[in-house]
C-alpha cells in the first residue's frame, strides 16, 4: 500500500527563473486523502505532477513505498490521474478509454472487458460504454476519466481540479461520491483544488501551499481552527484581524491592548508560545464567531448576572452598527467598535433581527482568538494570492 | 446519491487481479524498446541533418561556391576582357526591374485585397463560401498555367482583345503584364493572410469604435487595420518574395523583358555558371534579409492613427460610399485576377475542333496535339513524370517532415529551435529559379556529382520546396493539441511511441493529409526551379513553357486546362479536409 515521502523536492522553470516547488519534504501516509490548496500560481498543480512523475524534479527525491521514483517514466509508474482538462481521447468510445490503461499494458481482451466494465459501473456509467466523447456532457466525460484512472487498478489517484469544470450545483454531490470511490477502493489520492469548501467538506488533511512553499499541512479542522499564519487563517473561512499589542504575558493567556489606545481584553493563548510582554501582535475572530448584543440585554444579564457561567468568557466592547445587510440565510452586520476599528460579524437571520443600522451594542469577543506575530508585511500575508 | 459521512465501509472492490499475466504484443512491445531517449534523440539528430544537407546545404554552398570562386566570377561579372563590366550593370537593371515590378504588384494586391478580406470575414450573404474558394483558386493553378492563362486573356488576339474586336493583344508582354501575373499569382496570399487576422480580431473592438461615434471607415483604419498590422506585414513580404522571385508565369507572359530570376535562368542556359551563381546568391540573400525582416520587426512598426479627418472618413463610410467600395473591390477581383486566371477554360473549349476565326482545324487543340511531331504522346509522358516526382518527392517529404514537425512543436531547445524554425521557411520565399539553380550546383556535375539534371534532380529540388508546405500544418495541429492528452496516456501506461501511435497521429492526421495535398499541389505546379534542373525530362509546367515559346498555343492551353482541373479538384479535397478538423 503505497506511501508517498517526498525529501527536498525543488523544482523550477524558464532556466531556474520560476521556483514553483521549493525544497519540499512532505509525508503522505496511506489510504489518506489528501488536498493540495493555494491561490493560482501557487505550485500546486506542479508539485502534483512531480509526484505523478509527469513533471521531473529540478533536485530532491520522490519515494513510493520507500522506492525512489526519479528516473522511472510516467507509463512504469502505475497511478492513475485524473485530468482539469479530462483528457479523454476524441477518436476512441467511452469503453475504449477506459480501457486503455490495460490495451496498451496488453491484458486479454476477457479481462479488459471485465474491469472497464466494472469501472464504468462504478462511475455509473456502464449505459454510455459505446458513446464517443462528443457525445457526452461535461460531468460524464470527468466520469469517464474518473473510470479510466481507477480500471489501472493503481493504489494512487492523482486529481487536478477534477471539479473545476463542473456546475456548481453538481460539484457537490459529486465531491462526496469521488470520496466513497476512493475510500471504497482504499487508493491513496491527492487532488488538486482551489476550492476551500471542497477540501474542507472531502479531505482527510489539507496541504496549503504559496509560491511553491508548504505553510500548512493538517486536518481541516487544525487549518480551521489552529491556523500557523495570517494567510492560512485569511484563506480559509473568513476573518477579522484586529491590531494590537500584548502586556501581562503568562504561559497561557495575556492580556491584549486593542491599537490606538482602545479597550483591552484577557485573551488565551496556545501552551509553547513565543510572544513577549509588549509584542505587536493581529488577533483574528472568524465572522461568525462575534457575538453582538443588543444594550437592554446586556444590562439585564449585568443586573441578574445570568447565563454567564456555563457560556465561555466573553469580553464586551462597545460599538455601534454601521450596516446590516440581509442576504438570504444570514444577516451580515458592520460594526464600528469604539476605537475605531471596523469588524464584520454573520449570524444566521432568524435571530438578531432587531439589531437596525446605526444601533449602538456591545460586541463580543471570546477569549480564544487565533493569535499571531506582528507580520513584517502585512498587505502581503493579508492578500489571497 | 449525497453522501455526508466521511466515513463508510469498503463495500466496492474491483476485481481481484486473478486474470492472466498480462502479455504484451509484438507491436507494444517493439514500441516500448524504441521509446527510449536515445532513439528520439538519434531521429531528432537524422532529421535536422537530413533539413541541413538536403535543404539548407544547397543554399548556404552557393555563398561558399561564389567566395571559392570569386576571381572568376569577378572576372565575369566585373571585369570582362571584352564587355567589361556590362554583366554587373544587367544584373544591377533586372534586379531594379525586379523590386519594381515586386513592389507595384504588392502595392495592387493590398489595394485590391483589403476590401475583399473585409468583405469575406465581415459580411454573410449567399455564395460566400464559393467567393471564397475562387479567390484561393489562382494560389492552386501552377504558375505557367497561370502566366499562360494571363497572356492568352492580355496578350493575345483570343482574349479580351478579341471581345473588343482589336486585332492584336491588348497589353503586349512586358513588364505591365508582368505585374497583371503577379498579381494575380499573389492575391490570395495576401487576400489569405489579412482574412486569418481580420477572422482573429474580435467584432468586439469595432462594435465597441462604432458605440464611441466613430464612423465605419475610421474604425477600419484606427482600430481594425493596427490590430491587423502583423498579418498585414506578413502578408506583404511573403506576396513581395514570391513576386520577386517568381519564374514560371514571368518566362511566358514577359516576351524579351527580362526580370531577375529569368536572368538566372538565361545565364544558366548560357553556360555563364560563375555569373548565374552569383546572382542567384543575391536572389536568395535578399529573401533571407525579408525573413529575417519578417520575424524580427514586424511587430515593432507602428501605423499612423491619432490624426482623424472627420468629414472625409465620414463621407467614406456612408452606405453609398461602402457599397461602391465593395463592389469595386469584387469586380476588380474578377477582372484582374478571376477572369484572367481561368481564361484557359473558355479558350480550350472554344479552340476544341473548329477555329472561331477561320472555321477551319488550323491551329485546334485537336490538330496542334495531334499534329506530326505528336504532342499528344508528349502531354501523357509529361503528365506520368509530374504524377510520379509529385508522389515521390511528397513521400519523401512526409517521411523527414514528420519528425521534424514534432521537433519544431515539441523540443524545448531555445534559440536554436527558433532558428530551425525560421530556415524550415526558407523554400517558401527563395526565387524558385535560384533554388533550383543552387540546387544544380550542389548535387550537378559540378558539386557532388551526384544527380544529373533529369528525374532525380527535379525530386531533390521539389523535396526542398515541399518541405515547409509539409511541415507548416502538422506543426499548427500539434501546437493546437493539449500537451495533457498525452500525457494521459503516459499515465495509463503507454511508451512515447504507443502514445504517438493511438493518441498523437490520429490526432494530426487531418494536417498530414492537408499538408500532403499541398505538397503534391505545388510539385505538380512548380516550374521556376523546374526550368533549370529539368535536362531532357518533361513535366506538364515544362511542356506548357516549351509550347508557349513554339507558339503551339491550343496545345499549350489544354496542358494548362489538366492542371488547372486537377489543382481544383485538389483544391476542393483540401477544403473538405480542413473542414473535417
Amino acid at each position: 500500500m503505497p506511501k508517498i515521502e517526498l525529501m527536498d523536492v525543488t523544482k523550477t522553470f524558464s532556466e531556474g527563473k520560476v521556483l514553483a516547488s521549493d525544497n519540499i519534504t512532505l509525508t503522505i501516509s496511506d489510504g489518506d486523502f489528501v488536498f493540495l490548496l493555494g491561490p493560482s500560481g501557487c505550485g500546486k498543480t506542479t508539485l502534483l505532477k512531480l509526484i505523478a512523475g509527469l513533471e521531473d524534479p529540478s533536485s530532491g527525491k520522490i519515494l513510493v513505498d520507500g522506492k525512489d521514483l526519479g528516473m522511472v517514466n510516467p507509463e512504469d509508474r502505475n497511478i492513475g490521474f485524473v485530468f482539469q482538462h479530462f483528457q479523454i481521447f476524441p477518436s476512441m468510445t467511452v469503453f475504449e478509454n477506459v480501457a486503455y490503461g490495460m490495451t496498451v499494458r496488453g491484458y486479454d481482451d476477457a479481462s479488459i472487458e471485465r474491469i472497464a466494465i466494472e469501472a464504468l459501473k462504478l462511475v455509473k456509467l456502464d449505459h454510455r460504454v459505446l458513446a464517443y466523447p462528443k457525445e457526452l456532457s461535461t460531468p460524464e466525460l470527468q466520469k469517464v476519466g474518473l473510470a479510466r484512472a481507477i480500471a489501472t487498478r493503481s493504489r494512487t489517484l492523482f486529481l487536478d481540479e477534477p471539479l473545476g469544470k463542473l456546475d456548481p450545483k453538481i460539484r457537490r454531490p459529486f465531491r462526496h461520491e469521488l470520496r466513497r470511490l476512493i475510500k471504497t477502493l482504499g487508493l491513496t489520492a491527492i487532488q488538486v483544488t482551489h476550492d476551500q469548501e471542497e477540501a474542507m467538506a472531502i479531505a482527510d488533511k489539507i496541504i496549503v501551499m504559496r509560491a511553491g512553499k508548504i505553510l500548512q499541512y493538517g486536518s481541516p479542522e487544525d487549518l480551521y481552527y489552529r491556523p500557523n499564519s495570517i494567510f492560512v487563517a485569511n484563506f480559509f473561512g473568513e476573518t477579522n484581524f484586529l491590531e494590537g499589542f500584548v502586556s501581562n504575558v503568562t504561559k497561557d493567556s495575556c492580556t491584549f491592548h486593542l491599537h490606538l489606545g482602545g479597550p483591552k481584553f484577557e485573551v488565551k493563548l496556545a501552551p509553547g508560545h513565543a510572544f513577549k510582554n509588549g509584542a505587536q501582535v493581529m488577533i483574528g475572530y472568524r465572522v461568525e464567531d462575534i457575538e453582538l448584543i443588543e444594550l437592554h440585554e446586556s444590562m439585564q444579564a449585568e443586573s441578574q448576572e445570568l447565563d454567564l457561567e456555563d457560556k465561555p468568557k466573553m469580553n464586551t466592547i462597545k460599538a455601534s452598527v454601521t450596516d446590516a445587510i440581509f442576504i438570504g440565510p444570514s444577516k451580515r452586520f458592520i460594526v464600528k467598535l469604539e476605537n475605531g476599528d471596523v469588524i464584520q460579524a454573520k449570524h444566521s437571520s432568524k435571530f438578531l433581527l432587531d439589531i437596525q443600522k446605526g444601533e449602538d451594542i456591545l460586541v463580543g469577543f471570546h477569549e480564544h482568538p487565533m493569535v499571531f506575530e506582528y507580520p513584517d508585511d502585512l498587505r502581503k500575508e493579508l492578500s489571497k494570492a | 446519491m449525497e453522501i455526508t459521512a466521511k466515513e463508510s465501509r469498503p463495500d466496492i472492490e474491483l476485481s481481484k487481479p486473478d486474470f492472466k499475466k498480462p502479455q504484451p504484443g509484438a507491436v507494444l512491445k517493439i514500441e516500448k524498446f524504441f521509446s527510449k531517449p536515445r532513439y528520439r534523440i538519434a531521429l531528432d539528430a537524422t532529421t535536422i541533418g537530413f533539413f541541413l544537407f538536403l535543404i539548407i546545404g544547397p543554399l548556404i554552398s552557393i555563398i561558399f561556391s561564389v567566395i571559392a570562386k570569386w576571381s572568376e566570377i569577378y572576372t565575369s561579372v566585373f571585369a570582362d576582357p571584352i564587355t567589361n563590366d556590362v554583366q554587373w550593370q544587367i544584373m544591377g537593371t533586372v534586379l531594379g526591374r525586379s523590386f519594381q515590378i515586386a513592389a507595384i504588384a504588392t502595392l495592387i494586391d493590398l489595394a485590391l485585397g483589403l476590401p475583399m478580406a473585409f468583405i469575406l470575414t465581415r459580411y454573410e450573404f449567399k455564395g460566400k463560401k464559393i467567393l471564397d474558394t475562387l479567390v484561393d483558386l489562382p494560389m492552386a493553378v501552377p504558375t505557367s498555367a497561370l502566366g499562360f492563362s494571363l497572356y492568352l486573356f492580355w496578350g493575345t488576339n483570343m482574349g479580351i482583345s478579341g471581345m473588343l474586336g482589336l486585332d492584336g493583344g491588348l497589353i503586349s508582354t512586358g513588364p505591365i503584364l508582368i505585374i497583371l501575373t503577379h498579381v494575380a499569382f499573389t492575391y490570395p496570399f495576401i487576400v489569405r493572410n489579412l482574412k486569418v487576422i481580420f477572422q482573429e480580431t474580435s467584432k468586439i473592438y469595432e462594435d465597441a469604435a462604432k458605440s464611441l461615434g466613430a464612423p465605419g471607415f475610421t474604425v477600419f483604419r484606427t482600430i481594425t487595420l493596427p490590430l491587423a498590422k502583423e498579418g498585414m506585414i506578413a502578408g506583404t513580404i511573403l506576396a513581395f518574395t514570391r513576386s520577386l522571385g517568381e519564374t514560371g508565369a514571368t518566362i511566358i507572359v514577359a516576351g524579351v523583358f527580362e526580370t531577375a530570376p529569368m536572368y538566372v535562368v538565361a545565364l544558366k542556359d548560357s553556360l555563364n555558371f560563375p555569373a548565374a551563381a552569383f546572382l542567384s546568391m543575391i536572389l536568395i540573400l535578399i529573401s533571407l534579409i525579408a525573413l529575417m525582416f519578417l520575424r524580427v520587426f514586424s511587430r515593432r512598426v507602428g501605423f499612423p492613427v491619432s490624426r482623424v479627418f472627420p468629414k472625409i472618413e465620414r463621407a467614406l463610410s456612408t452606405k453609398p460610399a461602402r457599397i461602391s467600395r465593395n463592389a469595386l473591390g469584387l469586380s476588380l477581383f474578377i477582372v484582374i485576377v478571376l477572369v484572367p486566371a481561368l481564361y484557359t477554360v473558355p479558350y480550350v473549349i472554344q479552340w476544341f475542333s473548329i477555329n472561331p476565326f477561320t472555321g477551319t482545324t488550323t491551329n485546334t487543340v485537336l490538330a496542334t496535339l495531334f499534329a506530326p511531331d505528336n504532342k499528344w504522346a508528349w502531354l501523357w509522358v509529361s503528365v506520368v513524370n509530374s504524377l510520379e516526382i509529385a508522389g515521390i518527392s511528397t513521400l519523401i517529404c512526409i517521411a523527414f517532415g514528420l519528425p521534424m514537425a514534432m521537433i519544431l512543436a515539441k523540443r524545448k531547445w531555445g534559440k536554436l529551435k527558433e532558428l530551425i524554425d525560421a530556415l524550415v521557411d526558407i523554400p517558401l520565399i527563395a526565387p524558385t529559379a535560384a533554388l533550383g539553380f543552387a540546387m544544380y550546383l550542389f548535387w550537378g556535375p559540378l558539386g557532388l556529382n551526384v544527380f544529373q539534371p533529369g528525374f532525380w534532380l527535379i525530386i531533390m529540388v521539389h523535396v526542398a520546396m515541399c518541405f515547409p508546405y509539409i511541415v507548416r500544418p502538422i506543426v499548427a495541429i500539434i501546437q493546437k493539441t493539449d500537451p495533457e492528452l498525452e500525457a494521459a496516456a503516459r499515465t495509463l501506461g503507454a511508451s512515447p511511441l504507443t502514445t504517438f501511435r493511438t493518441i498523437t497521429l490520429p490526432k494530426m492526421l487531418p494536417g498530414i493529409i492537408a499538408g500532403m495535398i499541398m505538397s503534391f499541389t505545388r510539385s505538380m505546379g512548380e516550374t521556376g526551379a523546374t526550368i533549370v534542373v529539368s535536362g531532357l525530362i518533361r513535366t506538364v509546367p515544362i511542356i506548357i513553357v516549351d509550347w508557349v515559346e513554339t507558339s503551339d498555343l491550343a496545345a499549350a492551353g489544354f496542358a494548362s486546362l489538366l492542371l488547372i482541373i486537377f489543382s481544383f479538384i485538389v483544391l476542393l479535397l483540401l477544403r473538405k479536409t480542413m473542414e473535417r478538423t
